[in-house]
């Protein structure tokens, strides 16, 4: 077998995009407890070479130990993680040839930039001259061309990521895992690295594995993404498919935002028709639907919600009263109480012709049928 | 200026507050000092007269220099010792995710609260019967026991000043376990490393009861002939040494404080100017 740690011939020929193709990763009933209590359930999950793929979900959920295993660093209870179809579960990580940025950039305070940079060729024992070529290809790549002799703490926090994705890809790892590696970003510049990470990932091909709690982080960068909840994948898919067709109550309110209504009875309107009656003693209309039941939920993004004065043409008009309304960047979002007490969100761009509705005043919300989506209840 | 008058009086109160605990901390060990440098051939203060005869004599005493030989020849193997058991300690506690941690720290730990008498009393016994009494390994041990805490605190204080994640990294990097802590885990903790050495080995120095119980007239470190000697004559020579211990010791702390300043000015102070022109 060879040397896993081998480096291939330098691959990143400037204007050579997207070449480099990345390894395929595949979990097979991967799982971890804790004297009897699951972290992660037996997980399932598979990564197309150079897909970016995402793992989201609030804290405790099982992606950092899922990451964690990957990486080496956790042993698993079970199941196995395959590499390009070679299993590396009992490897240690220094043999897993992986990259990996951190929440904290874990670049080695003692050593310049160049020499971080150089860590991971020199343990790979490269010659001096590939590592001096990697070491000024990758500062291009991400731009830091002239820091090469800074040390760490001389650098912002944007800059010491940047050092960090450099270093992590320099030897063109089979898969480049980052764990949370924005979260210490303020919001502007975090957005700046997102930009810089994909431009990274086009540019050199690499499969990322993503961890993140941060929703709109994961839908704006990944190819795929899998929410996981309680230690188990809740649901996985592109970005929209997510939004758009979501698995489950909580995938739903996970992703975006989300009015929530369960459903108590549903009746046959036709044509190609439905009404539900929800527990909260609405009446929505819903497309027809084999799996729409009692018990189900229906989800409506406030995005889709219509707000008028008088009840438009649209199917749904449901009368209420708006209680809240806050402007944020772009958008009017609203709060308004329904028949029952019930309190439905709604966010309208912020037009400058579209008259602004007093907290207070009678509206109607509507929406078309098609955005009343279905929510299986798992 | 508002209160100008009762600031700087403030101040004044505070550094002289300051300079008293300072006083009371040092005079008392610096008392000694010119007591070594009397012509009177008793212990007295104030001294009277000027004399280096009690050095000269020191220099010409065999039980002298073979007991400070002594005190090196059990301190250094005794901090060495320390040293490798204490970094390995606060390794596994700190960074080993022990189930057991909180009470294998209370035990490591234990000798530094221990009155050193009940610890030198425990270890006769253990020491006659492996025959290791009134040697140079029996009086070793027993300094390495008293010295393995004062590594493990500081080293541990070390490891918690930087992020694990920083060890992990450098796996992921393809760096096994031993080269991880050489490179990136070691340059980290050096300086943890240095000074709980450096105490242990300042400790081992100072030392009396263990030296009592564990070592005999061939391996008697300095301060076992000191307290010897203090029983029989109470000659200025003990004033003459104890002032040479004290200068040795100062030394020890202070060679502490330069590596310490040394190795803060490596990577260099983050400065908000530096970083903001590196940023644009």
């Amino acid at each position: 077998m060879p040397d896993p740690r081998a480096v291939e011939p330098f691959p990143m020929k400037p204007g050579n995009r997207g070449k480099v193709s990345g390894s395929s990763l595949r979990l097979e009933a991967l799982e971890k407890h804790y004297a009897g209590v699951f972290a992660l359930m037996p997980t399932d999950i598979e990564l197309r070479p150079g897909e970016f793929f995402s793992l989201i979900g609030p804290s405790g959920s099982g992606k950092s130990t899922l990451l964690g295993m990957v990486a080496g660093f956790v042993p698993p209870s079970g199941g196995r993680i395959l590499v390009d179809g070679a299993d590396v579960a009992t490897l240690p990580p220094y043999r897993r040839n992986l990259g990996m940025v951190f929440q904290n950039y874990a670049l080695f305070p003692h050593m310049t930039v160049a020499e971080n940079i150089a860590f991971p060729l020199r343990m790979r024992k490269l010659p001096r001259a590939d590592i001096d070529a990697r070491i000024a290809r990758m500062l291009e790549v991400v731009r830091l061309a002239s820091f090469a002799d800074r040390m760490p703490s001389q650098l912002s926090g944007g800059q010491q990521q940047r050092v960090a994705l450099a270093r992590a890809a320099s030897y063109n790892p089979a898969l480049l895992l980052m764990d949370e590696p924005l979260g210490a970003l303020d919001k502007n510049l975090r957005e700046e690295m997102q930009y810089e990470i994909k431009r990274l990932h086009r540019q050199l091909g690499t499969t990322v594995l993503y961890v993140t709690h941060d929703q709109d982080e994961a839908a704006t960068m990944s190819d795929r993404i899998a929410i996981l909840n309680h230690g188990r994948v809740a649901q996985i898919g592109r970005p929209r498919e997510l939004y758009e067709a979501p698995a489950s109550p909580f995938v739903a309110s996970f992703l975006g935002e989300a009015n929530l209504f369960e459903v108590a009875a549903v009746t046959q309107a036709p044509p190609q028709r439905m009404h539900v009656e929800t527990k909260e003693g609405l009446t929505l209309s819903a497309n027809q639907h084999a799996h729409l039941q009692g018990g189900a939920f229906v989800c409506v993004r406030p995005e889709a919600i219509q707000i008028a004065k008088t009840a438009g043409a649209l199917p749904n008009a449901i009368a209420g009263r708006v209680i809240d309304v806050v402007y944020t960047a772009g958008s009017l979002r609203y709060r308004v109480e329904v028949a029952g007490g019930t309190v439905v969100l709604v966010r309208r761009p912020l037009q400058r012709q579209a008259p602004v509705m007093e907290v207070g005043s009678p509206v109607y919300l509507s929406w078309d049928v098609s955005d009343t989506i279905l929510v299986p209840n798992s | 200026m508002r209160g100008g008058m009762g600031a700087t009086l403030a101040r004044g109160a505070f550094a002289l507050f300051v300079a008293l605990t300072f006083a009371y901390l040092m005079l008392p060990s610096l008392i000694i000092v010119p007591m070594s440098f009397s012509s009177q051939s008793y212990l007295s203060f104030p001294p009277s007269g000027f004399s280096l005869r009690w050095y000269e004599g020191l220099a010409g005493a065999p039980a002298w220099r073979a007991a400070a030989l002594n005190s090196f020849l059990i301190g250094i193997p005794a901090s060495l010792i320390a040293v490798v058991l204490g970094v390995l300690g606060a390794l596994a506690v700190e960074r080993g995710a022990l189930r057991w941690g909180t009470a294998a720290t209370a035990l490591i730990v234990a000798p530094m609260m221990l009155p050193h008498v009940i610890l030198a009393i425990g270890l006769y016994p253990v020491m006659l019967d492996l025959g290791l009494l009134r040697g140079y390994l029996g009086a070793i041990i027993g300094h390495a026991v008293i010295g393995l805490p004062l590594v493990f605190v500081s080293v541990s204080a070390a490891l918690r000043n930087y992020s694990p994640s920083l060890e992990l990294a450098a796996m992921i990097c393809g760096a096994d376990r031993l080269r991880s802590f050489l490179l990136v885990t070691f340059p980290m903790i050096r300086m943890g490393v240095l000074g709980g050495g450096i105490l242990a080995f300042a400790t081992s120095f100072d030392e009396l009861m263990l030296s009592l119980f564990l070592t005999n007239t061939g391996t008697r470190t300095l301060p076992r002939l000191i307290w010897e000697q203090l029983n029989d004559f109470l000659t200025p020579t003990i004033a003459a040494v104890a002032t040479l211990v004290f200068a040795f010791s100062l030394l020890l702390f202070a060679s502490l404080a330069v590596f310490g300043r040394a190795a803060k000015s490596l990577p260099a102070p983050p400065s908000l100017a530096t970083a903001e022109r590196a940023h644009a």
